[in-house]
């Protein structure tokens, strides 16, 4: 039996009744990779992941205590540190770089016994991953080349890449997973989160990467509930917010598919409200001069002084970080980086950063007013027909949809995409002609109410399968 | 004809704190240890890392400002200093910039003069680039420890002053707790920003800066040196370049690093990883009250409660390990001229690295027993010694070794008959030699009760008894 195709929460329950071995099924992740090997979504399987599934293994036959994700077998944005292991961000500047410590989320997931199986491929340091199908995490859980994977978004790179790959993302709140040991692209809006098959495997993740970190002072001490435990579907009292505004980013095709998921809240007792935010022209430019500036520092500590590849050809201090620079990165990186240091220099400090902070702290507090009317916001996926090929418009297009998944980012609230299978004639979730992507934010560390409404959705979806 | 001109000088200090761990890590402040022994991922900046804020470190800052009587500010910003250096792991440095720690104060000079301080931020130190003939290596062992800055406005207009003010700073630090300051040692290092106007003139000429001066000396030269460069250059019809100028001790001149046309944009902005930092009014009063008096105030104190001499106030506030030994002292013992005494001749003969081997308890027990009039002068001394190299108690020392019991002026005079009876060589020879004489006599004495008699006693009873006897 394939037990690749099933959800991280199945799986689980096989390990623990004995139905397949925790060897087993690395084995069977492994040989799908191998036959998806073309897609390059797998940068490496780490060969320890069949060792800690012995292990696992071992302690199952002798019916000792094993963690609650024994069974989960998960893969790694590649940007993400595991000790001893090789992490690159993609990025030739890092080919060789072993991780001498493990992140905090890595620790509390082998602490409850899940497995790493690899890293998956990623743009250079997350640059554009946004916009970006081919993210190997997203392509990994559509696969099922893993049961899940942990991946990191910076304005919308695991929303838009999970949604396009027709599987489930969820960026939580900043400051609900500690950042400790994930490579900094863009630290105020680095978020880890999910991409999964199901809403319940979310739930099941977020519920042991959550929490205070002592090594990430930006952490939050709030109380973690149990998101799976308490997932409902109950959606009766709900009241969701459309932003009015988000019509003039749409065509009619758009527009008609949003509709037709309103009118389906509507039928399932959700109260539909209209919400009034005129300013989303600016998330995209908050966005990209807060995310550019920041990117342009983190980067700098690759200097090819210590763990970065040095140029073979620098004589002089000066030529080491030149040319070493030169060589190791991209040139969209390099370009995000001059970006980020014009926006830095002392002369548009107050031009550019200072008016984007004080343009973020505006629009978040909007945003967090609009739910003392409601209790989560939804937002279209697709924007367009995909018919068009003027370039133009299609750039139009991929500003629109970083727009939409840039403002949970910039406000640091927890959003999370899914399909919605209206239609109810799809048959696969992943048949996206039918059913229609969305997005769902809700209230800082509310990510409870966006589980609920999901999973609402979800369970909507699967009827029609089953 | 030449004019003239005034010095226009403004300091920046950086004093490293005195807390046991590095400021954004666990790693343990050291010196001298073996380079990179104590380092971590976190302040070699790896990837992933983030900085964990020292709290003992802002309120070591909070106290440094309340010493000097700077104004806190309610809420503090660390913010990314962007710059490449092979000693700076993250390619920028954790300090503050918009809204430091500490706003404001200063220090007033004996002259009366009040030199102001714009403010004292917190940051990150840098490592150390070790040149070596096979090339340079780098040592992160410093890299990541507490330092504060304190800038001071350019109202400093000589050499003088310049270290008048450094060793007032210093003081207050020391004092505080804050920082040790040893500047042989690195933990306080020195900026001179330096420009010259016209006498009378409000029109300030460009400024040079020169830095990393880790001594008062060099501080000193170095503002003599660039004053008078500064000067001959204008008197020459030259103009003085705005520049970095790094100064060399060794040959007693500076010369230039970099202009300010290649100066860094440093590109500052809030460090994203840190969470603004809120200081409560009940923080600030709390971190008050630890602050001790400061030199001057002890001073004064010294004069007026216990009645010493100002030239003993003087030397007892000259270091902050002499100063609260003393007042220590005076808490056990009603007697501070006695202290003072003591303290200024034999405790700074034995005191190392500004230790002190003995205990204000066990200083005290021997001075009770010495004003009692229950040991000797000569014993008490030899009892210091004895308790500073045991650790033992004065008393328990003074049982064993018999010093405890006094010898009365009966019992001197039967040993001192005795002596005059079997050395009438000696008494003899009185007349010529008495100093000589009496001395040997004294020694019989001290040997017989163990150096428990009165000498100043045992003097004149030895005296009194030969003078008899010649009679």
């Amino acid at each position: 039996m394939d037990f690749t195709k099933l959800s991280v929460i199945k799986n689980i329950e096989n390990i623990k009744d004995k139905k397949i071995s925790c060897e087993d099924l690395i084995l069977q992740y492994i040989k799908k990779i191998e036959e998806n090997k073309e897609k390059k979504a797998v940068a490496e399987v780490f060969s320890s992941s069949l060792e800690r599934a012995k292990e696992i293994d071992k302690k199952i036959a002798k019916n000792q205590k094993v963690g609650k994700l024994a069974g989960a077998v998960l893969l790694i944005k590649d940007n993400i540190l595991y000790e001893n292991h090789k992490m690159t961000c993609a990025s030739h500047f890092l080919k060789d770089f072993i991780s001498p410590y493990s992140a905090s989320i890595i620790q509390k997931l082998m602490e409850e016994d899940a497995i790493i199986l690899g890293r998956t491929n990623m743009e250079e340091f997350s640059i554009n991953d946004s916009n970006n199908k081919s993210d190997g995490s997203a392509m990994s859980v559509n696969l099922s080349l893993c049961g899940a994977a942990i991946s990191v978004d910076a304005g919308g790179s695991i929303i838009l890449p999970a949604h396009l790959n027709g599987v489930i993302g969820m960026k939580p709140t900043k400051g609900r997973i500690s950042r400790y040991g994930i490579t900094a692209s863009s630290s105020s809006f680095d978020q880890v989160g999910t991409i999964t098959k199901s809403v319940k495997d979310s739930a099941l993740l977020l519920n042991f990467l959550s929490g205070y970190d002592s090594f990430d002072q930006t952490t939050c001490k709030k109380e973690i509930p149990d998101y799976l435990e308490k997932t409902n579907k109950d959606t009766k009292n709900l009241k969701i917010g459309v932003i009015k505004q988000v019509y003039d980013y749409i065509d009619n095709e758009s527009k008609k598919r949003l509709e037709k998921v309103i009118k389906h809240l509507k039928s399932k007792g959700v109260e539909i409200v209209e919400i009034n935010y005129p300013y989303l022209d600016m998330v995209l430019p908050i966005y990209e001069i807060l995310a550019s500036a920041e990117f342009s520092s983190n980067l700098g500590r690759f200097d090819g002084i210590k763990y970065s590849t040095r140029s073979k050809f620098a004589d002089t201090i000066e030529e080491v970080y030149r040319k070493s620079r030169s060589e190791g990165f991209g040139k969209e990186v390099k370009e995000r980086i001059m970006l980020g240091n014009y926006f830095l220099l002392s002369e548009n400090f107050d031009v550019y950063y200072n008016k984007a902070r004080k343009a973020q702290s505006k629009l978040t507090k909007e945003i967090k007013k609009t739910f003392l009317n409601c209790d989560a916001i939804l937002l279209p996926m697709e924007l367009r027909e995909k018919t068009n090929t003027n370039s133009q418009i299609k750039d139009l297009e991929k500003d629109v949809e970083k727009t939409l998944v840039a403002l949970a980012s910039i406000t640091g609230l927890p959003s999370l995409s899914i399909f919605y299978d209206i239609e109810k004639e799809a048959g696969l979730i992943n048949k996206k002609e039918k059913s229609v992507g969305i997005q769902i934010i809700c209230d800082s560390f509310n990510e409870q109410t966006i589980y609920n409404i999901a999973s609402m959705i979800e369970t909507e979806n699967l009827k029609e399968i089953q | 004809m030449n004019k003239e001109y005034d010095i226009v000088i403004g300091l920046e200090v950086h004093a490293e704190l005195d807390i046991n761990t590095k400021i954004f890590c666990s790693c343990e402040k050291s010196f001298g240890e073996k380079p990179n022994t104590k380092v971590c991922p976190i302040c070699v900046g790896f990837p992933g890392t983030l900085p964990i804020l020292n709290k003992k470190a802002v309120e070591y800052t909070i106290m440094a400002g309340l010493a000097v009587g700077s104004e806190i500010n309610k809420k503090a910003v660390f913010e990314r200093k962007n710059y490449f250096y092979p000693d700076l792991s993250k390619a920028y440095q954790i300090s503050q910039l918009q809204h430091p720690i500490c706003i404001g104060g200063g220090i007033k000079l004996s002259s009366g003069k009040f030199i102001r301080l714009n403010r004292i931020h917190l940051e990150e130190d840098a490592g150390k680039l070790i040149h070596t003939f096979a090339g340079t290596e780098i040592d992160y062992n410093r890299g990541g420890l507490a330092l504060i800055e304190s800038v001071s406005e350019p109202d400093i207009s000589s050499a003088d002053e310049a270290i008048e003010f450094l060793t007032k700073l210093r003081e207050f630090f020391v004092f505080s707790g804050v920082g040790k300051c040893r500047m042989e040692r690195g933990e306080m290092r020195c900026d001179v920003n330096l420009s010259i106007k016209e006498k009378g003139s409000e029109i300030l000429g460009n400024r040079t800066e020169m830095k990393n001066l880790n001594s008062f000396k060099s501080v000193y030269r170095a503002i003599e040196y660039e004053a008078k460069r500064q000067i001959e250059l204008i008197n020459k019809g030259e103009k003085i370049i705005q520049e970095t100028r790094k100064w060399d001790d060794d040959k007693g001149e500076s010369f230039s690093m970099r202009s300010k046309e290649d100066a860094n944009d440093y590109r500052y902005f809030p460090d994203p990883d840190i969470l603004q930092v809120n200081i409560s009014q009940e923080v600030v009063d709390r971190l008050k009250k630890k602050i001790p008096l400061m030199p001057e105030e002890r001073k004064e104190k010294y004069i007026n409660e216990y009645n010493l001499p100002e030239y003993d106030a003087e030397i007892l506030t000259s270091s902050k390990e002499i100063s609260q030994f003393f007042e220590d002292s005076v808490k056990m013992l009603d007697n501070a001229k006695e202290i003072s005494n003591w303290i200024m001749t034999e405790i700074m003969k034995i005191m190392k690295d500004d230790i002190i081997p003995i205990s204000p308890q066990y200083f005290t027990d021997i001075l009770k027993m010495l004003l009692d009039k229950k040991i000797t002068r000569s014993n008490a001394k030899e009892l210091l010694y004895e308790v500073c190299e045991k650790n033992m108690s004065p008393i328990e020392i003074a049982n064993k070794r018999g010093m405890l019991k006094v010898i009365t002026k009966e019992e001197i005079e039967k040993i001192v008959e005795k002596l005059i009876e079997s050395n009438p060589n000696s008494v003899l020879q009185y007349e010529e030699n008495s100093d000589k004489i009496v001395k040997f006599f004294v020694g019989g004495v001290m040997k017989e009760t163990k150096g428990k008699a009165d000498p100043i006693l045992t003097k004149k009873i030895i005296v009194k008894l030969i003078s008899e006897k010649l009679k």
